[in-house]
């Protein structure tokens, strides 16, 4: 057997427990970005899953952890570590060009991304670099949260839009295939009745009259379908500016919202000063004080006061309805 | 926030609810409320109904019977229909029925008239010649007790009631449900005259306790009376349970609505102090004599209203509008009108009660046992011809013997 040479795995094979392409063909490889070195899904989960270890490739010895595995989305080990490393100081670095007062400035900012990317990539004073992107971290934590949110929303947005779109040209698909259908529908149709009116009413009706009459209904028809389509286009549209102006609406209903009055029964209002005046001290009914001082009233919780609104409320709870006038109609 | 506050005005003023708003959305204002009018319309409409459905029973008779060929001889127009007079009468007859029956099983004062109403409510729906008011009114209150939480269970409950089972209770319960369009709570007037009660010690500390105590005590009496007048489906449990204590107590209400809607103080000023202290003394010196003797008192009160009417009249006369704030109706206007309504409430209270005797409510229940079961009424008539016929021949074999025993005497005298 060939001793496997560890620098140079070949590409459709894991160097792990040697499965190959050709004998599995789901095989899947992950690559962690603490090293880059690729390792089969199967194995990351037989050695990975009890914990942290370290990086079975000899001369490695990194160790890695499930969680941060990744499939390989670029054949080029180099573009996929420079991918990262972007996405990374990006993300920290995520400032647009309108944050800045001109475009020399601007330019100026992505030159050093720039060469941070490339430091880091090519590991040229990887310490001072990793120093440099942490003080810059701390100095604009704010600015970089806010930015990241932004970002965020800004990408939530594209992807509604994206799926708006999908939406519509499927929606324009089937609604032109659907004209294009009634058309030859409407067509062969049209010849049968032509022919038809013409057999029966071949004397009294000029037949270029019948054609003309059978043409017009057909138009009808079609004319609907296009209309639906026009009415979609319309829609679409809409909804595509709904969504692009969405960030400055959404911010604006958050804020309507804080000023709502919270739910009520009756349509966010409040009960109007109330008619009368509870004052339980002025009260006195024999009867029910009677049984307020007896002790097994009071030890379920029996608050006299309640009852006392209570009674007030219904009072006038519909004092000042008058039937015979309000319900005339 | 307060900031963002000043920057944009709130969206929407929030509407001021009060608690009228709130009555005008529950079922007893939607659905069982009426004017004088519909209300009548509505019994009229179901008495129509009844007669209807009675008339084709009648005709669904098999023509071979001898019964039915009775009724067809005796014109039709004849049959003992129940007029809407005798409807209510005989209503109010089992309502009083409930009302005993409901004692009988302890049930509660609410519970009680929520049966009553129920039952009251059934019949603006359906005539009696279509079901019958008795197991109607069975119903009703099984259903009531449920509703207000004093359940009994239907096996006690039918058996305590001779000659009904729980099927035939049962029964009619959902078509109750149904007429009653699902809405069951219904609003009574014992817990507002409560409020009242409490309100006028509130706003009148001076009056005797004993006496507004009495007088409460004889409201709710009152107000258990006014279930069987229409003044539920025509007024609102605050109104019934005023006009009921005026009925008890009318200086007091008047008094006490005077002040509540801010009347008196109009009157000072516009009256000037003396008419003022006149009134504070007059009443002050009733309610001293008041305490005295209760015969004295009511003497006394009836002048007392003779005059305080008098001090309206003037008041109605003299007093120049009062400034009020914008849309607002002035005080004496309310009071006016509030007053309006509790003395037309009082009044239909007071009308010649409906309660039938017992002899009629016996008459007017046959009646409407021949409207359910026509057959009955021709087995009567068949009855009376058999019996008039006996009689008849009777008379006749009579008046035979007779005129025999005549032609003998002559024959004797001539020989």
């Amino acid at each position: 057997m060939v001793e496997l040479d560890w620098n140079n795995v070949p590409k459709d094979m894991c160097p792990v427990c040697k499965t190959d392409k050709y004998l599995s063909p789901e095989i899947q490889f992950k690559i962690n970005p603490e090293c880059y070195h690729k390792i089969c899904d199967s194995c990351v989960d037989r050695i990975f899953s009890l914990g942290p270890s370290p990086c079975p490739y000899p001369n490695c010895g990194k160790i890695l952890r499930k969680n941060k595995f990744k499939t390989q989305i670029f054949d080029d080990l180099e573009v996929e570590k420079e991918c990262d490393i972007r996405r990374r100081v990006l993300s920290i670095y995520n400032k647009k060009e309108h944050d800045f007062a001109s475009t020399e400035v601007y330019n100026k900012y992505q030159e050093e991304i720039e060469d941070i990317v490339y430091r880091m990539l090519y590991k040229i004073d990887i310490e001072k670099t990793e120093e440099q992107l942490k003080e810059y971290s701390i100095a604009n934590k704010q600015s970089i949260r806010l930015n990241n949110a932004r970002r965020d929303q800004e990408y939530e947005k594209f992807i509604r839009l994206q799926k708006l779109e999908k939406q519509y040209k499927s929606e324009r698909i089937r609604l032109n295939r659907l004209i294009v259908q009634e058309q030859t529908n409407l067509k062969s149709l049209e010849k049968i009745k032509a022919m038809d009116q013409l057999q029966e009413s071949s004397e009294e009706k000029d037949p270029d009259a019948v054609i003309k009459s059978v043409k017009e209904s057909m138009k009808k028809q079609s004319s609907k379908y296009k209309k639906q389509l026009e009415d979609l286009h319309k829609k679409y549209k809409r909804q595509k500016e709904a969504i692009i102006k969405n960030q400055q609406s959404s911010s604006k209903k958050n804020q309507d919202a804080a000023l709502r009055v919270p739910f009520t029964p009756f349509d966010g209002d409040r009960l109007s000063p109330k008619p009368y005046h509870l004052d339980p001290s002025k009260y006195k009914d024999p009867y029910l004080e009677k049984m307020v001082s007896d002790v097994q009233f009071k030890a379920g919780g029996y608050k006299l006061d309640d009852y006392y609104e209570r009674s007030l409320n219904e009072a006038f709870t519909g004092l000042n309805c008058f039937i015979e006038e309000e319900k005339v109609n | 926030m307060t900031s963002s506050e000043d920057l944009t005005p709130p969206p929407k003023k929030p509407r001021t609810v009060s608690n009228d708003d709130l009555y005008r959305r529950s079922t007893q204002y939607r659905y069982w409320s009426f004017t004088q009018s519909k209300l009548e319309d509505l019994r009229v409409l179901a008495n129509k109904k009844g007669r209807v459905l009675t008339h084709k029973r009648l005709e669904d008779l098999d023509p071979s019977l001898d019964e039915a060929k009775m009724i067809k001889e005796n014109d039709v127009a004849q049959f003992p229909y129940v007029s809407l007079d005798e409807e209510l009468k005989i209503i109010t007859y089992y309502a009083r029925k409930c009302q005993d029956l409901a004692n009988f099983f302890h049930l509660p004062s609410q519970a009680r008239s929520t049966a009553i109403i129920y039952l009251y409510k059934f019949y603006l729906t359906y005539s009696v010649m279509t079901y019958h008011p008795q197991h109607i009114m069975y119903t009703c209150l099984f259903l009531a007790a449920k509703v207000e939480n004093s359940f009994i269970g239907i096996n006690n409950f039918s058996k305590a009631i001779p000659k009904t089972s729980p099927e035939s209770i049962l029964q009619y319960e959902y078509l109750i449900l149904q007429t009653l369009r699902f809405s069951l709570r219904c609003h009574h007037s014992y817990q507002p005259l409560y409020g009242f009660y409490l309100d006028i010690q509130q706003l009148l500390p001076k009056v005797d306790r004993k006496r507004l105590g009495q007088s409460c005590d004889h409201a709710r009496d009152l107000v258990g009376e006014s279930l069987f007048f229409d003044v539920n489906f025509l007024f609102t449990p605050p109104q019934i349970a005023l006009a009921c204590l005026w009925r008890s107590d009318d200086i007091l209400v008047e008094r006490y609505l005077a002040k509540k809607l801010g009347l008196k103080r109009k009157q000072k000023e516009t009256d000037g102090a003396e008419a003022e202290a006149e009134a504070e003394a007059e009443a002050e010196a009733g309610a001293e004599a008041e305490t005295e003797t209760e015969t004295e008192t009511e003497a006394e009160a009836e002048t007392k209203t003779e005059a305080e009417a008098k001090t309206d009249t003037e008041t109605k006369t003299d007093t120049k509008p009062p400034k009020t704030e914008e849309g607002e109706v002035p005080p004496q206007q309310r009071f006016d009108k509030m007053f309006q309504t509790i003395k037309k409430c009082s009044r239909l209270i007071d009308q010649a009660s409906r309660n039938p005797s017992v002899e009629e409510a016996k008459d007017i229940s046959s009646k409407i046992r021949y409207c359910l079961e026509p057959l009955r009424y021709g087995r009567k008539l068949l009855k009376q011809r058999i019996a008039i016929s006996e009689i008849v021949e009777e008379a006749n074999t009579k008046r035979s013997v007779s005129t025999e025993s005549e032609q003998t005497s002559k024959r004797q005298k001539t020989q």
